[in-house]
């Protein structure tokens, strides 16, 4: 099943290029949860898989309290927005194991409008981590002790890492329109700038 | 005779406050161009030097630039309250001048004798003491009638400072009094100059429990709770303009008063160090007025600096520790303090 | 606590919480964070912390530039460590990249990362002595500070954010004369610290005001994820040059300073001795500087590979993470910044329980939070 979604995605738009890296902690994965964990290509050699969301909470409660990979430090989570792929959103978990020195990244694969169970009663850490991660990019995070907005103000609209959401804000269209508000000045806006000046001067 | 009552009772008690407010008033805004440069140079840096030569004119630079300053009075402010609540403040210490005794008496040409004081009355020390408590009421209010919350915390951290240091302060000034035999200022001067050695000597550990005390008395680092810049930033967060100058000027104030109430209690007042006043002035009256008058100067710029120093020096104090210290070290220490120098007066100081 | 009130005054008097809203516009915050703090009489109770302030979506606008022209946004995230930000991002694409990085580019990077340590903790060491209340320390921090930014300005022509190194090494070589400077400025600099040490680290109002303050344990430090001095302080040996080593400094012999109860007093010490380990690392990467190249073979226009990187320095604040992913353009996919102060900040809701106001102002200065960063 998963491999399928995964071999999907990867025809559809992005792909992981690099070589597959099977350290302990991903091997000890692969055994115990079998077709659940997939192994994920990386340019940098860093060991990364695929979980599937159903088991993904097992997962990470497994690779924190299993004593032989005790990865206690969860040091990043984020997610990445695809629109062109059927798995719009996926979840990015960065795991470390200060005792073992010794660390893996975990991603989760979500459809739009899925939820994924939050992680914050195994890392407290990663509170305002999916706060942040539900601000940017509209993850929900189901189980979350308090999941609100936390660096844009609470009646903002949108979720500005989202690949649809221009640079300039839902605005910025209307900004566009503003002959003297233009965000950016390409050479050809340069050009349409100036002849809306001249327009305006030969009105005058 | 009527006159001679309206220039004894009226005139002269007149002349004499405008000397002083005029003196005091300088003073007070000396010293804080002295702090801010003296800061300077302990902080490697130049501190104000651009208005005027030296930065001299500075204090009426900052003067004027508060007088001109809009007054603001917040919407949830108690107006009435907020209004009077620098003058509690600001009055009290320099109410306190009046007491002080600058030097021996003047002895004039017609063979009467003047005191170098407004008021050298004979419960001068005790009066300084409850203005002192005074000035609290000033602090409390703004901090109350704000309708802020930051204010209130500062007044509320001035109430209790205010109740752990007062006691251990009067308790120490209260074994000086023991020593001199009474509450006038002049005579405990009179009285270190007669004994040949000054109150420090017997009442070292009375000097050091004041000294700590009165620091929490101004309200100045390390002790500065009320203000605690970094973390509530004060009583006085709303007040601004001239009604912000009172407070200011009464705090300074108090420290130009507390600097020269200290060497009056301690280390002999206007006594001259390593000579006989008493005999000199028998011959030279004149000669000694004017050295006494210096020397009660330097010892009061030495404590002025001592304070500045403190102030560059030391981290501040947190408000429960600082009860803490007040009344589980310095009180205890203060109230077995006073036996002993009970007992010094009884069986030494004949 | 009302419940612990005596019974014959609770009927008299009616104790309640008070709310006090503490920034974004307040001295101690060092930024625009702000606190809303439940307290019962001056004791915290509850702490919730409102941020993004300062949110500047650095994370979006690096979608929207190539590769090389992303590199300078990247000093304005703890722009008092911009060096060592850059360190981060430009290292993130060469692992991306796979690109050989000359060996005294290694060396001449960390020299520059070691010294903007030294410099983001002076003015660390400064401001929390000033939030304490010691006000002359924060200048004289601020001394040997301008000495080390004067050596930066000297090397990059900036006094502050110094858009510091290329993708794949370093622009320039030290100019003529720099290098004895900065040896003279590292022999001044231990007996410098001395001189300030002996201002606070014995100081009994300084230890009373730090010693068991703000204490987070060595298994809570972890758990928040917090990194840096912060975590260190608690004890935990994590620091991202030892642990995941990257540019030079396998090749140099230093320590990594731990603190023991992990209250304010132990984070304020294990900055301390770290700045006396950086001058160590100047001193070992100067007496080493090897010749070569300064730039490794990076093509003009970068296309990168497919996939995606987690590159982590640490950072004067702690771990500084960019996790980015490429499509194969020459712009970066998504750039994703783990930003310790942002994380360590979450740690203050620990910390700060049933401390006073006047604790949270100190705790605040012991996690050495940069706003910048937080917000991003």
């Amino acid at each position: 099943m998963v491999e399928e979604n995964i071999t999907e995605q990867k025809n559809k738009g992005w792909k992981a290029t690099g070589e597959e890296v099977l350290t302990e902690a991903v091997s000890k994965l692969k055994e115990k949860f079998g077709e659940f964990v997939v192994l994920c290509p990386n340019p940098a050699k860093e060991a990364t898989v695929f979980v599937k969301k159903e088991k993904i909470f097992e997962v990470l409660e497994y690779l924190k309290t299993e004593p032989s990979l005790r990865f206690d430090y969860l040091s990043d989570l984020t997610a990445v927005h695809f629109p062109d792929n059927e798995f719009q959103i996926v979840v990015v978990y960065h795991l470390f194991s200060i005792e073992k020195k010794d660390s893996l990244r975990v991603k989760v694969e979500l459809k739009e409008g899925e939820s994924i169970k939050s992680v914050v009663s195994i890392w407290p850490a990663a509170n305002w981590m999916e706060r942040e991660a539900f601000d940017l990019l509209g993850v929900q995070f189901d189980g979350h002790p308090n999941l609100k907005r936390i660096l844009l103000p609470d009646e903002w609209e949108g979720h500005p890492l989202r690949k649809e959401y221009p640079l300039g804000g839902p605005q910025e269209n209307e900004i566009r329109a503003n002959k003297y508000g233009k965000p950016f000045l390409l050479p050809e806006d340069l050009e349409e700038a100036k002849k809306i000046i001249e327009e305006g001067r030969n009105a005058e | 005779m009527n006159s001679q009552i309206l220039i004894n009772y009226i005139a002269f008690p007149l002349i004499k406050i405008a000397i002083l407010l005029a003196a005091v008033f300088t003073v007070v805004a000396y010293i804080v161009l002295v702090e801010r440069r003296l800061l300077g140079f302990f902080q490697s840096r130049l501190g104000p030097n651009r208005v005027g030569p030296l930065g001299l004119i500075q204090p009426v630079a900052d003067g004027l630039k508060l007088f001109l300053k809009e007054d603001l009075i917040p919407t949830n402010a108690n107006p009435f309250i907020f209004k009077i609540a620098p003058i509690f403040s600001f009055f009290p210490p320099f109410v306190g001048f009046a007491v002080l005794t600058f030097a021996l008496p003047l002895i004039m040409p017609s063979g009467k004798m003047h005191q170098f004081a407004v008021a050298d009355v004979d419960l001068g020390i005790l009066l300084i003491l409850s203005l002192s408590s005074l000035g609290i009421f000033g602090i409390i209010l703004a901090g109350w009638s704000s309708g802020s919350k930051y204010p209130l915390f500062g007044s509320l951290r001035s109430a209790s400072q205010m109740l752990a240091y007062e006691i251990p302060l009067t308790l120490s000034v209260i074994s000086v009094i023991m020593m001199a035999g009474s509450f006038r200022l002049s005579d405990i001067v009179t009285a270190q100059q007669t004994y040949k050695f000054y109150f420090i000597i017997p009442g070292i550990v009375a000097f050091f429990v004041y000294l700590i005390s009165v620091v929490a008395e101004t309200n100045r680092t390390p002790f500065d709770l009320p203000e605690g810049e970094s973390e509530i930033i004060g009583f006085h967060t709303e007040y601004s303009g001239m009604r912000f100058a009172f407070f200011f000027m009464a705090e300074y104030a108090n420290v130009v008063l507390i600097c020269m109430l200290t060497p009056a209690l301690f280390l002999g007042g206007y006594d001259i160090p390593f000579l006989n006043d008493l005999e000199l002035y028998k011959t030279h009256p004149y000669l000694v007025n004017v050295l006494g008058f210096l020397s009660y100067a330097a010892k009061s710029t030495l404590f002025a600096y001592f304070y500045i120093w403190i102030r560059a020096t030391f981290p501040r104090y947190r408000y429960d520790q600082l009860l803490k210290v007040g009344w589980s070290v310095l009180f205890p220490i203060s109230l077995l303090n006073l036996f002993l120098v009970a007992l010094i007066k009884l069986f030494l100081m004949k | 606590m009302q419940n612990e009130k005596p019974s014959h005054l609770k009927e008299l008097v009616e104790t309640r919480e008070f709310e006090l809203n503490m920034g974004p516009q307040h001295p101690a915050t060092h930024g625009v964070y702000r606190a809303i703090l439940t307290l019962d009489g001056e004791r915290i109770q509850k702490l919730n912390s409102v941020v993004g302030y300062l949110h500047r979506g650095i994370e979006k606008w690096a979608e929207y530039r190539t590769w090389q022209q992303a590199t300078p946004i990247f000093d304005r995230l703890d722009y008092l460590s911009a060096v060592i930000n850059c360190h981060g991002y430009v290292g993130a694409v060469e692992k991306l990249l796979q690109v050989e990085i000359p060996k005294k580019a290694e060396y001449m990077r960390v020299i520059c990362d070691e010294l903007q340590r030294i410099a983001s903790h002076l003015l660390w060491f400064g401001t929390h002595a000033l939030d304490i209340g010691a006000m002359s320390v924060l200048f004289y921090g601020v001394r040997e500070r301008e000495a080390i930014i004067d050596l930066f300005e000297a090397h990059f022509g900036q006094r502050l954010l110094y858009n510091a190194y290329p993708i794949g090494g370093v622009r320039l070589d030290f100019p003529k004369g720099w290098i004895q400077a900065c040896r003279k400025f590292l022999n001044t600099f231990n007996s410098r610290i001395d001189e300030y040490e002996a201002l606070l680290t014995e100081n009994r109002i300084w230890k009373q005001r730090t010693i068991g303050v703000g204490v987070i344990s060595k298994e809570d430090a972890i758990a928040y994820g917090l990194s840096g001095p912060t975590l260190r302080g608690s004890g935990v040996y994590f620091d991202v040059r030892k642990s995941i080593p990257y540019s030079a400094y396998p090749d140099f012999d230093f320590e990594i300073p731990l603190g023991k109860n992990g209250d304010v007093y132990d984070r304020y010490l294990c900055r301390i001795r770290e700045m006396r380990q950086s001058v160590r690392i100047i001193n070992q990467a100067l007496d080493g500087m090897p010749e070569g190249e300064l730039k490794g073979k990076v093509p003009k226009i970068i296309r990168s590979p497919q996939g995606e990187v987690y590159f982590t320095v640490e950072g004067s604040k702690g771990q500084l993470g960019f996790y980015i992913v490429s499509d194969g353009k020459d712009k970066p996919f998504r750039v994703h910044i783990k930003s310790p102060s942002f994380i360590n900040l979450q740690g203050l809701d620990v910390m700060s329980k049933n401390q006073l106001i006047a604790d949270m102002v100190a705790i605040i200065g012991s996690i050495d939070i940069v706003l910048g960063e937080v917000d991003r």
